[in-house]
């Protein structure tokens, strides 16, 4: 079938649901389908970005409106302690041709008391403070995270895995309480994710250097196993809110049944602390990801990362949020100008935002930022194979609306 | 007595004032109701916060807990600050982080005080917050302890 007949049936999906929403009277917004024990709720983001100089995450120096995200999840509250639910996310990100619809979250979660509850199936993995509402524009203050931390091309991979979680709250005392989640199980890379593409582009240029003929058709990215743990501070002083992070993964990609690369993430530790204050609110995060990687039995990559961001917001009335952002971003804590064996010459990322938030109704979100950036980490690279420039820029507008 | 002295004294008198009088329900422009059945009669504060955010589900004598939001625009702000120590904004976020995480079914809600007080007569384990005038003698109002 041709792409355009995709395309057609895309915007017409997308022109039903947006009608939909609008009709719906406010109070039909959450959909109970049985009492309050069956509830249907979803989500609807369109944007649109533009970058100048390089690209970011696919071509978007001549702007692009391949920023959708359409979700739709479903509970069901079988007992008092039983809950079944899972959502479906449809996404169209610019780096890919036409847009796909996973299972985003499916969980079967059994709440034994208030300090300890188990969920199975694909649950969301924590990793700072905003990890897991990646897919949730409305949910998070800014439409691009900080990239340092929050790196947009691990997004489609690293917001969920098959297998489980612990969780809880634990009532330290009258003055504190934490809510924690240690989870395991293995990620799923989908063919087209963007690592998986990432790795074709170093197969072939390895053939390219080489002279070999290897094919990326069969090429593999495998997860063997990921874990990790989350602490969530809740302090009784209004406004304070810390956390604590913890992941560790381990990956191989394989070639025609041959390994030809390996990752092993020994920890990635996030601390992140968050304060508001009347109209003010400040959130920081640092992380050090400690991770080895060899490719073609050639160690290519070992030592921690650094990686820090501030963001502080002011907003003059409820619904409305300006906030300004400063990112770093360094492939080596130990050695911030080293050169990679891909050649990059810039191996940091130094972002500068500013933003805008206005939430137009309880269900409608509109956003706008713009970023000025220097450095080429984080697959500036790959998106922009003809050179990479060191300073650059890139913008978005993002409109969601959710029930 | 030395000037040192009697500063020491009047801060230890102050914070003992503010620790008896940390103790005592202040005024208002809500109270917590629950359904008539109940036998909760206080709640701590913490205890609250923890009930509103789906992070205590229990009463002691076991029965599920069952929360209901108020949104009348009245107290609904005050309700958020006093008691979660968030806004009503963060408050509504914080729903919707854990629908769309996977982590939880939200809560009903309900916007005026009537309907909140038919709900909780109606509801065995519920909870919620009105207005003090709109109390009736089909819930029951248990007080805040700091």
């Amino acid at each position: 079938m041709s792409s355009s007949f995709f395309l057609s049936v895309r915007s017409q999906v997308l022109v039903l649901m947006t009608l939909f929403c609008l009709l719906l009277p406010a109070s039909l917004w959450a959909i109970d389908l049985a009492g309050d024990k069956v509830q249907l709720h979803g989500f609807l983001t369109q944007g649109y970005m533009e970058s100048v100089e390089n690209n970011f995450l696919g071509d978007t120096i001549d702007g692009t409106f391949r920023l959708t995200e359409i979700g739709l999840n479903i509970n069901a509250q079988l007992t008092d302690q039983f809950r079944l639910g899972g959502q479906a996310l449809y996404s169209h990100l610019p780096e890919e041709s036409k847009g796909k619809v996973r299972a985003d979250w499916l969980v079967a979660d059994y709440h034994f008391s208030d300090p300890f509850g188990v969920r199975l199936g694909k649950v969301k993995m924590p990793m700072g403070l905003y990890n897991m509402e990646r897919d949730s524009d409305f949910l998070r203050p800014l439409i691009f995270l900080p990239q340092s931390i929050y790196d947009e091309t691990l997004r489609d991979s690293w917001q969920a895995l098959w297998g489980g979680d612990m969780y809880g709250n634990l009532l330290l005392s009258k003055w504190v309480d934490i809510d924690y989640q240690l989870f395991g199980g293995c990620i799923q890379y989908e063919d087209d994710s963007l690592v998986n593409l990432a790795a074709m582009e170093i197969v072939s240029r390895y053939n390219k250097q080489y002279s070999l003929f290897l094919s990326t058709g069969d090429l593999n990215r495998q997860n063997n196993y990921a874990y990790g743990a989350a602490l969530y501070f809740n302090p009784s002083l209004k406004g304070l809110r810390g956390a604590m992070t913890l992941l560790v993964l381990d990956d191989d990609l394989w070639l025609n049944e041959s390994q030809v690369s390996s990752l092993r993430i020994k920890s990635k530790l996030v601390a992140s602390l968050e304060y508001s204050w009347k109209k003010f609110s400040w959130t920081a995060e640092y992380s050090e990801t400690d991770r080895r990687q060899e490719q073609f039995q050639v160690t290519t990559l070992d030592g921690p990362s650094q990686a820090w961001y501030m963001l502080l917001s002011y907003s003059p009335i409820k619904a409305l949020t300006f906030s300004l952002l400063y990112d770093e971003y360094y492939r080596l804590k130990n050695n911030h100008h080293a050169v990679s064996i891909s050649k990059n010459l810039y191996p940091w990322r130094k972002d500068l935002a500013a933003a805008l938030r206005y939430d137009i109704a309880e269900n409608w979100t509109f956003k706008a930022e713009w970023h000025t950036v220097d450095g080429t980490a984080l697959y500036s690279g790959y998106f922009n194979p003809q050179g990479a420039e060191r300073y650059w820029q890139y913008g978005a507008l993002k409109l969601s609306f959710n029930f | 007595m030395t000037l040192k002295k009697r500063t020491g004294g009047l801060i230890l008198a102050t914070w003992l004032f503010a620790v008896v009088a940390g103790g005592a329900e202040p005024q208002r422009d809500f109270v917590l109701v629950v359904n008539a059945e109940n036998d909760v009669t206080t709640i701590s504060r913490k205890d609250a916060e923890l009930i509103f955010l789906n992070k205590q589900r229990s009463w002691p004598d076991g029965k599920k807990i069952g929360v209901l939001i108020n949104e009348n625009p009245k107290i609904y702000d005050s309700f958020s600050n006093t008691v979660l120590r968030r806004s009503s904004q963060q408050f509504l976020v914080f729903r919707k982080q854990m629908l769309f995480r996977g982590q939880g079914m939200p809560p009903p809600t309900l916007k005026t005080d009537k309907d909140v007080v038919a709900f909780v007569a109606e509801h065995v384990g519920s909870i919620s917050y009105v207005s003090p005038e709109a109390v009736t003698l089909e819930v029951k109002v248990v007080s805040i302890l700091q």
